[in-house]
This record gives C-alpha cells, structure tokens and sequence, in this order.
C-alpha cells in the first residue's frame, strides 16, 4: 500500500514483522542514505547506531546498510536492538543539491507491503527525514515524515542533538558550484568535495607558486564488527597505488607490490608511506611533491584488492585527496564489480599548470589493463608481495 | 489519569468529577522543527440546541470569535505555530453558565489551512487534545492526535451534553474531511 505524508501505522498491521527491510531507491548522483538510531529524547546517544555507508552495521547487527550508487538497502532486526534505541530516522542528504531533484525518491518497506513517494512532498530541502520506525505502547510503528532542512545536513544532524565539528553555523549554503572548492581549508567531512559521477572534474587553480604536498590516502573497513565466533576475521588486504606520467618522458607505477614506493624529493617526487595490510592502522597514503608539479603530467590513483576474494561493498574503501589550502576530495568505492581486483579511482593532471582531477570509477582485472586503457604503457611482469 | 475512552463512549462528568463546573478544553503542539509552513492548529467549539445545530453564528467559538453566551464559553486566543509551554490553546466552558436552551458543546480541532499546505495530523509532533476540569487539573480524556488522527486534518474531539441535570460527554474521535469551513457549515452556521 501506498503510505501517506504524515501517516501512522503499526508494522503487525502492514504485515511486517521484526526482521524487515527498508529500501530507498533515488534518481540522484550523490544522495547519502542514512539510518540514525535514536534514545528516547529523539537523539543520537551513540554514534555506532548511525548507520551509512561508511558505518555499515550497527555493534549488533540490527541495523545494515548495502548501499549502490541509485539504491540503499537497510537490513532490519528489530529484536535486537537495544531497549535505549526507541527510533530509527532514515534520511536522505546531498550536499549541494535539494534532495526534491532525486526523481524519484521512494522507500519500499519488506518488499512492497508499503511504500512512500518522497520526493513529491519536498521542495529545497538538501536534508530529509523520510520515514521512521518507532516503539510505541509495546509495539513497533511506522510513520512517514518528508520533512526536513534546507540548511542540509549540519542542520538535520543538529536537530538530532550531535555536533558537527568546527563546521561554523553561517557554511554558506548557496555552495551550489560542487566543482568548485570555497577558500577555508576544513578537515571536516562536512566541507569535503565528493566526485561523484554528476561532478567528476575538480579543477584546483594554483594558488601560489607550488601546491604543497599533495596527499592521495586510501582506508577501508578494518573488517571491525565482523568477528565471528568460530573463525578469524578475514580482513581485507587492500593496496593504494598510481601509475603515473612525467613531462619529461618518465612513467611507472608504484605500489608495495614489488616495493615500487618512489621517492619523494626525487624523480618522481611521488612515494608511497608503506604497506599496511590490514588497514586497521591508518591506511596508505601517497604523497606528491608539489613542488615538482610542473614535472607531472598526470598521475592516475587506483586501489587494489591484493588477497582476499574482491568484494567492494564490504571494504568500504574511501580515497581522500589533501591540497594544501583546499578541502578534502574524496571518492568512495562504492560500486563495486566483484570480480576485477583493481578499482581505477581518479586521474590527476596538470593541463597548462592548473592542477585537474577527474573522477575514473572503473574496475579493471589488473594494472596493465588500467595503465593500458589510460594510455600509460609500460612493460609489466607478474609480482608477488614477500 | 484520564479515563480512555473508544469511539462513543460516554462518561458522566458529574459523576466522574463531582462539583465539575469549569472544564478545559486544552490542544497542544510542538512547533515545527523542520523547514517549512508552520502548524497552526485551532481548536473550536459549537454551542447546539437540540436540533444539533447552532441558535446562531455567534454560537460557532473560534479563533475570531473568542467568548459567546454570556462568557459560558471562552476561547484563550489563538497560538498560530505550537510554541510555549503545555496547552497550546484553550477553551474554557462553565457548565453553571449555560443557556437552558443549549443542549451540547461539540468540540472539535482543526488545522488551520491542512490542504492548502499537504498537512495532517501525523505530522505534527507531540499533538494532543484534551478535556480536564479546570479546577482540579484532572484529564477527562485525552486524544493524541499525532499518533491516532495521523492522516487526518480535522477531528471531532467530542460533546459535552446534557442528561437530565447532568452532563456528560461523549468521545467522538471522528476524523473529517474538509476543514472548519464545512464542519462549521454542518453546525448551521452561515459561513461568509
């Protein structure tokens, strides 16, 4: 049945029982599906019943989120959930964009025993409560809301009583060139530029003589929460790596396969900080020696599942990119191809000394099919991590 | 604790509160936390003869029309967003003060311009309507509009009538279609 803005209705009485799932399917590039877990003052008490892509189960495992580029699917069990967990608020965000443009936005409960059309009841709100569940008088309800913030999400996370970190209250809302990064430099996810498919080209003029150290780091999922009673985790090796193209005819690769790490103060002015297999402590970072920019022609980021079966979704792999004096940019890996190891994320460029980045989500059997698809050929040999 | 009554169910206010004379009509809301038109609920009250329709418009207790009968019913004023603390608006009815040819009040809520604006009920938080003698604070009954009214935009809460030298008051909880404008033209009253 179709629910109605506003409406009320116990799940037993829609045919659902405790175990459920919630499925949000949206026509809009970069819309971030969001289940929060709330106390019985409608606030969040505890950050791990916040679940997103980045967070995708909660400590238990009531909540967990699949989530695709135009889908999101929240795996309920409603048992579970601790007694302090009275709600749960699945909301849509974007950050630059009224969440009414993703045509269509509906959330289907366990299968289609109910739906609701939310965008039809929004306007130019970029945050949105779209429908909750709850406990009421003993039993588990739902109700439809498609109400929500203009201001986005640091207004939709205020309202639930969290903090968002040194993101001042006046962050200009009409930020609405998403290519386009503003001045402040903020290390706050809040500011951070994703490239997305609707916007996959940042071009970062150059602001002084040099760009600094230019920051490439890659980190995923410590494989935290899925220990199993009976056997190890398995975590996931996962390897940052880039193939890269100078101006003055030098090319090669460098990952920790084969200990290509690079060099920072020399050719290529690019190095890798080491090998961390599990990604349990910082991830891997490659830094650029901006002072030789000019050197580069363009450096091409990939990621690599070095040992364990490839699955994407469950590394939830997030490549950031620091420039001095810039925000973050950042680029998950979210739709996976299960059976290519190496994801090609972004390719990096000097076009006439301004620095461009374009976004490259595209999977690839190796790096001799990414380096060959690119145009970077090189002589490769089979390697083996010692 | 207020008695919970379904659907027609009636309790006799005498008996239930003994000396009951001043009674509240209390509807409350929390403002609009969201972006968007504020709610603005109205709670409204129809002085009826036994015909069940009003002896004239200025029977019809409304946000423009505050007092009638002589002062047997006041309305409090109007709050257009929720905001404050407890009751949001109020209605004060004096049995002792009613015209002998006044057989029920009928209460009813209302939000004001539901249509226009995609509003109801269930989406607004925390709304409630309630009848509570006045000097004693004790709830009759009490609706929770958000949660059992949740697609609806207007609601009979019920009738406070007569029986023989008592009063009582039976629960309606009928959600309506429409609006104020038709409820009140139902009532007998020429809206302009």
């Amino acid at each position: 049945m179709q629910l109605q803005r506003g409406e009320k209705r116990s799940l037993s009485n829609l045919g659902i029982g405790s175990k459920c799932s919630v499925k949000v399917d949206f026509g809009l590039d970069g819309v971030d599906i969001t289940a929060f877990g709330l106390n019985q003052a409608k606030q969040i008490g505890d950050d791990r019943y916040v679940v997103l892509f980045s967070n995708i189960r909660s400590p238990e495992g009531a909540i967990q989120i699949n989530s695709y580029s135009d889908t999101a699917t929240f795996d309920i069990d409603l048992n579970l959930l601790p007694d302090v967990i009275q709600r749960i608020v699945f909301t849509a965000t974007h950050d630059t964009r009224p969440v009414s443009q993703a045509l269509s936005l509906i959330v289907k409960l366990d299968g289609n025993k109910a739906t609701f059309n939310v965008a039809e009841h929004l306007t130019t709100e970029k945050a949105v409560m779209m429908l909750e569940l709850y406990r009421h008088s003993g039993e588990w309800k739902v109700g439809t809301i498609a109400a929500g913030f203009d201001d986005g999400l640091p207004a939709l996370i205020a309202h639930f009583g969290g903090t968002v970190a040194d993101t001042p209250a006046s962050m200009p809302t009409s930020d609405a060139m998403p290519g386009v990064p503003s001045v402040a430099p903020a290390p706050v996810s809040l500011k951070k530029i994703t490239l997305e498919k609707s916007s996959p080209t940042v071009s970062l003029k150059k602001t002084a003589a040099t760009f600094g150290e230019i920051v490439v780091h890659l980190n995923w999922n410590q494989a935290k929460g899925r220990r199993a009673l009976f056997r190890a985790p398995k975590n996931i090796d996962l390897d940052l790596g880039v193939l890269y193209e100078l101006n003055t005819d030098g090319r090669g690769v460098i990952q920790s396969l084969g200990n290509a790490f690079g060099c920072y103060d020399n050719n290529p002015w690019i190095e890798l900080s080491g090998d961390d297999r599990t990604g349990a402590t910082t991830g891997e970072t490659i830094r650029v020696n901006g002072k030789y920019f000019d050197r580069i022609k363009r450096i091409a980021v990939f990621a690599l599942i070095y040992d364990g079966v490839p699955n994407w979704q469950q590394t939830d792999g997030i490549v950031c990119m620091n420039i001095p004096g810039q925000p973050e940019i950042e680029v998950r890996m979210t739709e996976g191809r299960n059976d290519y190891r190496l994801c090609g994320i972004a390719i990096i460029e000097n076009v006439g000394r301004e620095l461009r980045i374009q976004r490259h989500m595209q999977y690839y059997r190796d790096q001799q099919d990414f380096a060959d698809d690119i145009g970077i050929y090189l002589r490769w040999k089979a390697g083996r991590k010692d | 604790m207020a008695i919970s009554l379904s659907k027609g169910g009636n309790v006799s206010l005498s008996k239930e509160e003994p000396g009951l004379d001043e009674i509240t009509i209390g509807l409350g809301w929390d403002v609009r936390a969201t972006d968007g038109k504020a709610f603005d609920l109205d709670a409204s009250a129809f002085l009826l003869s036994v015909s069940g329709k009003v002896r004239s418009d200025s029977d019809f207790v409304f946000y423009n029309n505050l007092t009638t009968a002589g002062g047997a019913v006041n309305h409090q004023g109007d709050n257009r967003t929720g905001a404050g603390e407890g009751d949001d608006e109020q209605i004060k009815i004096t049995l002792s003060k009613m015209p002998a040819d006044v057989d029920k009040v009928a209460i009813v809520v209302t939000i004001h311009e539901a249509d226009k604006n995609g509003q109801s009920f269930g989406q607004v938080s925390n709304a409630y309507i309630r009848l509570a003698n006045e000097k004693s604070g004790k709830e009759v009954v009490r609706y929770d509009l958000s949660e059992d009214a949740s697609v609806e935009t207007a609601m009979i809460l019920g009738e406070v009538y007569r029986h023989g030298t008592d009063w009582k008051f039976r629960a309606v909880g009928q959600g309506y279609k429409g609006g104020l404008g038709l409820l009140a033209m139902n009532y007998g009253v020429n809206i302009g």
